[in-house]
């Protein structure tokens, strides 16, 4: 038997390998035609699905560049309040002890980035700084409270029978009135954490000055003007300033003790960290509030 | 008279209508090539249904890749050569398929087993071609059993004209072998 025989053999046996049918043209190009168009609209909606996610992106996207901006342009409003109302009278030792807690005003203070002699800068109405210490009566510097509110004092017997007036109650004025109590809280906060910080330092030298204690009794009655205000419904917001309260309340009665401070500083301190007021004041408080341009 | 025969000049036509979306065209090139894409896939897969999945898919294919086409070969060899590698890889999936139900069926009523168990000399050649390595399994049927030439395989597989006569005449070889027992009925 030769290669030849053999492979005409298998080429007349192959051609009944498999033998195919006639072809299914037809029902084959249908089932193409609706695959593809299949295809076709799989990709259409997941390119209508791609484009809805990056519509709501860019809109997520809009809003935060719109909140940011809206935050400093708020953030440099209160900047210059502040640097129109900074306490001159802080001590050295907080000053120095507040650059070494790594807040924004130890930043302010290493960059320069608030130039001038302190004593240069001058508020809205012309006054210096230092004729606006903040060991002034609080109440005198923060003229502005939330419209509507008689800011009384908590416990009188005005503010226990009458319910906290309202604004005129529209949702624009409420609006306001909200950023305002904000705005004031946020301030009032800051100098609050100068105070403690300042506060702190003189403590361990066993010695509080006494404009430490006359600038709490300042602040003190800022914070319970803040208390009693329409707008402080925050419940997270009322405790802190109930426990600042406490706290500025004990430093201010300091001055007024005449016999050995070392237990009163020590219950002081006990309150600051089981109440952990500092950290809920830096929590509480926006990025740049209360700095005070210090170290010129 | 079919598209394959009216010469280039009409196909590159078609092609260029069928690049820019004429199903009209679209339908004209498939029509001119689904016979030969259809036989060949059937050879190998041995099956309607897988013979048309594969037709279709070749099709598919060819269509969504039209515009890579560059006509460096001609379009019945770059058909081909998709039609070839859609029907190898259907066929490792269908065989990992069947492996797995053979293995859980245990069953001894498979086709192949059937095949095995006929003496008939067309049955063990279909059984010779089929236990033939892939490679050597599609020249063959390439070659002997659709008339390709080898240059349209060469192309079609991306050999040479020569390897693929090298893997035709050992797939010869190999059947030759296992019909050893019938070579007395080859001249038959």
């Amino acid at each position: 038997m030769t290669d030849d025989d053999f492979e005409s053999f298998l080429q007349r046996a192959a051609r009944d390998y498999n033998a195919p049918p006639s072809t299914p043209r037809d029902a084959m190009w249908a089932r193409i035609e609706a695959e593809r168009r299949s295809r076709s609209a799989s990709v259409a909606s997941h390119g209508a699905r791609a484009r809805r996610w990056l519509m709501l992106g860019a809109a997520i996207a809009a809003m935060l560049l719109v909140g940011i901006g809206i935050g400093y342009v708020l953030r440099g409003t209160m900047d210059s309040r502040l640097v129109a109302e900074r306490p001159d009278a802080a001590p050295d030792s907080a000053r120095q002890q507040i650059a070494g807690t790594g807040s924004e005003t130890a930043s302010a203070h290493d960059s320069g980035s608030i130039p001038g002699n302190r004593n240069d800068a001058v508020s809205n109405d012309g006054a210096t700084p230092r004729e606006r210490s903040p060991f002034a009566p609080e109440e005198q510097r923060i003229a502005v409270v939330p419209p509507g509110s008689h800011a009384a004092p908590r416990n009188t017997p005005e503010s226990m029978s009458q319910p906290a007036p309202r604004s005129s109650g529209s949702a624009a004025g409420n609006n306001r009135e909200s950023a305002a109590y904000a705005a004031l809280t946020a301030e009032h906060l800051g100098r609050v954490e100068v105070l403690l910080t300042s506060y702190r330092a003189e403590s361990e030298r066993g010695q509080v000055d006494p404009q430490i204690t006359s600038w709490a009794g300042d602040l003190l009655g800022t914070t319970r003007l803040l208390l009693d205000s329409p707008g402080s419904s925050d419940p997270q917001l009322r405790k802190l300033l109930g426990d600042l309260e406490m706290v500025l309340t004990q430093i201010t009665q300091l001055g007024a003790e005449q016999g050995s401070k070392k237990d009163e500083l020590q219950l002081i301190d006990q309150s600051l960290r089981s109440h952990d007021v500092m950290t809920r004041i830096r929590g509480a408080t926006p990025a740049g509030a209360g700095a005070l341009p210090i170290g010129t | 008279m079919p598209w394959e025969h009216r010469g280039p000049v009409d196909e590159s036509q078609l092609l260029t209508r069928a690049r820019a979306g004429d199903p009209a065209a679209e339908r004209a090139l498939y029509d001119a090539h689904v016979d030969r894409v259809y036989r060949l896939a059937y050879r190998l897969a041995g099956s309607d249904d897988l013979a048309q999945d594969f037709t279709q898919d070749t099709f598919i294919r060819a269509f969504e890749r039209l515009k890579d086409f560059r006509g460096d070969s001609s379009f019945a060899t770059w058909l081909h050569s998709i039609a070839v590698s859609v029907s190898l890889n259907g066929l490792r999936k269908v065989k990992r398929l069947r492996t797995r139900e053979a293995d859980l069926n245990d069953a001894g009523d498979h086709e192949w087993s059937v095949r095995r168990a006929e003496p008939d000399l067309k049955l063990r050649l279909a059984q010779a071609i089929d236990a033939l390595p892939p490679g050597y399994r599609t020249v063959f049927v390439m070659h002997d059993v659709e008339g390709f030439t080898h240059e349209e395989i060469a192309g079609a597989l991306g050999l040479q004209p020569g390897t693929s006569k090298a893997q035709l005449s050992r797939a010869r070889a190999k059947l030759r072998t296992a019909l050893a027992d019938f070579a007395g009925e080859w001249t038959a």
